[in-house]
């Protein structure tokens, strides 16, 4: 809206909501996917409309399938469906038989979402309550190849380059996240980068001006609830469990004495036994 | 105008309808830490430094952005508050390249006396370090990207005090860079 009028496009406080004053100083919805069930609903009627999702989120969603699935595209569901139902019967499962891992919803400021939670409905309740969120209605499937850290730094540098620059914690928030989960990928971070990582998330979420930067922790946070486990590994023994980041083909620096040995290229490093 | 009444940090107050949460607080002699904040322009909750705790909200308000209103219960120095103050201050002098020792303004700084009230003595981030262009040719000022926050009041009272808006920002992101004057053309405004 702000590009339309020939401004920055920046945030501005609200309220007022662009429902009040939006375009031009006139009452605007900018979501698309809004206008698409204006014209169902005038038809159909608002009663066959709520019928159709779970209690408090209704209607249907559309979703972008993307990732390890075999069919991927635009998807359009009623709200309340099982994230199973959606990877294993409409996108026809994970090809090559890997595994489910995670699942990342609503865009590059959504959470991950574990496999232990594949039979959860799918709305703004139940994923919110998760850490995620529906946002933008992106959903990108992970099978256990992906390394969750290596996930995250892909989702934070996205937000990174789409930080507008208004805020100081969004802007450089972060790059600073970015630089951690740098580290954290290529084997160089200690324990107290991760603690620090962890301090910035909830600063970027509580203290940014607008949805981008209070949501671009979201992937971090989320894989660090679900999969701390795999952040560990990086750190404490400098190997990537999925065998996903570089850190595994460069042979890390002799620590000490008791320092271990990996293998140049294997994408399964295994200490050397001495 | 009406009189709201709110109470903060546990003392009841009253205010004016319509005014910033910030004005008030700084009525009532509270100092509230502000770098984007200038009297006399328009307020743009970036700086995030005046950020407070509204009870029932989970959610962080800038106080310069925020009107005050009837029934608001604030609390603007709580733990919490004060080290994401912290934090915010070591992401601006992380960000670009702040060297005190060698700075003219040494001790008449805003961000260092920001630093120094909120007690942020070290910064834990990576110094971003970036290579920035500086700009002394001009008479009557100086442009030192360097040392530049974005905090846009030179940008602001340029546009609503000068009614010139010659300053502007450009790039995005940690990329946002101060604008030095273009020529006009074709500029609608």
């Amino acid at each position: 809206m702000a590009s339309i009028m020939g401004r920055r496009g920046q945030p501005v406080p609200r309220p007022p909501y662009p429902s009040e004053r939006g375009l031009w100083g006139k009452p605007t919805l900018n979501n698309v996917e809004t206008y698409g069930s204006i014209a169902p609903i005038i038809l159909n009627g608002p009663e066959w409309f709520s019928g159709i999702g779970t209690e408090k989120s209704k209607g249907t969603k559309i979703f972008a399938l993307a990732g390890n699935i075999d069919t991927t595209g635009l998807i359009e569901v009623p709200m309340g469906i099982t994230l199973r139902e959606i990877v294993y019967d409409i996108a026809n499962g994970i090809p090559d038989g890997y595994a489910f891992k995670a699942a990342q919803t609503g865009g590059p400021s959504g959470g991950c979402i574990p496999s232990q939670f594949l039979d959860t409905p799918v709305d703004y309740e139940s994923l919110g309550a998760l850490g995620s969120i529906m946002g933008s209605g992106g959903l990108v499937v992970m099978d256990e190849r992906s390394c969750m850290a290596d996930v995250a730094k892909y989702f934070i540098e996205f937000c990174m380059d789409e930080s507008c620059g208004k805020c100081v914690p969004c802007r450089v928030g972060t790059v600073q996240m970015h630089r951690l989960l740098e580290r954290i990928t290529d084997g160089s971070a200690t324990f107290e980068d991760l603690e620090t990582l962890e301090e910035l998330c909830v600063l970027v979420r509580d203290t940014s001006l607008c949805g981008l930067g209070q949501n671009a922790p979201n992937p971090v946070i989320s894989t660090l609830r679900y999969f701390r486990e795999e952040y560990e590994a990086h750190i404490k023994e400098r190997r990537c469990p999925a065998g996903a980041c570089e850190m595994n083909r460069i042979p890390v620096q002799e620590l000490n004495t008791n320092s271990r040995v990996y293998s140049q290229n294997g994408a399964q490093a295994e200490p050397a036994q001495a | 105008m009406p009189v709201v009444t709110l109470t903060v940090n546990d003392e009841l107050v009253s205010g004016q309808s319509g005014q910033s949460l910030l004005s008030l607080l700084k009525e009532l002699g509270i100092e509230m830490p502000t770098l984007c904040h200038l009297e006399g322009l328009s307020d743009r909750g970036g700086c995030r430094l005046c950020m407070v705790e509204l009870q029932g909200s989970k959610r962080l308000f800038a106080a310069c952005v925020t009107p005050v209103q009837e029934g608001m219960v604030v609390y603007t120095h709580t733990e919490r508050l004060l080290k994401y103050r912290r934090m915010i201050l070591e992401l601006l002098f992380a960000e670009r390249n702040h060297v005190c020792a060698v700075c003219v303004q040494n001790g008449h700084c805003e961000l260092q006396t920001q630093a120094a009230k909120n007690g942020m003595d070290s910064v834990r981030y990576d110094y971003l370090v970036p290579d920035l262009p500086m700009d002394a040719s001009h008479e009557r000022y100086v442009l030192d990207h360097n040392r530049c926050i974005l905090c846009t009041r030179c940008v602001r009272a340029c546009d609503e005090i000068e009614g010139a808006h010659v300053w502007d920002l450009m790039g995005r992101g940690v990329n946002s860079r101060h604008r030095r004057p273009q020529p006009a053309v074709g500029r609608q405004r």
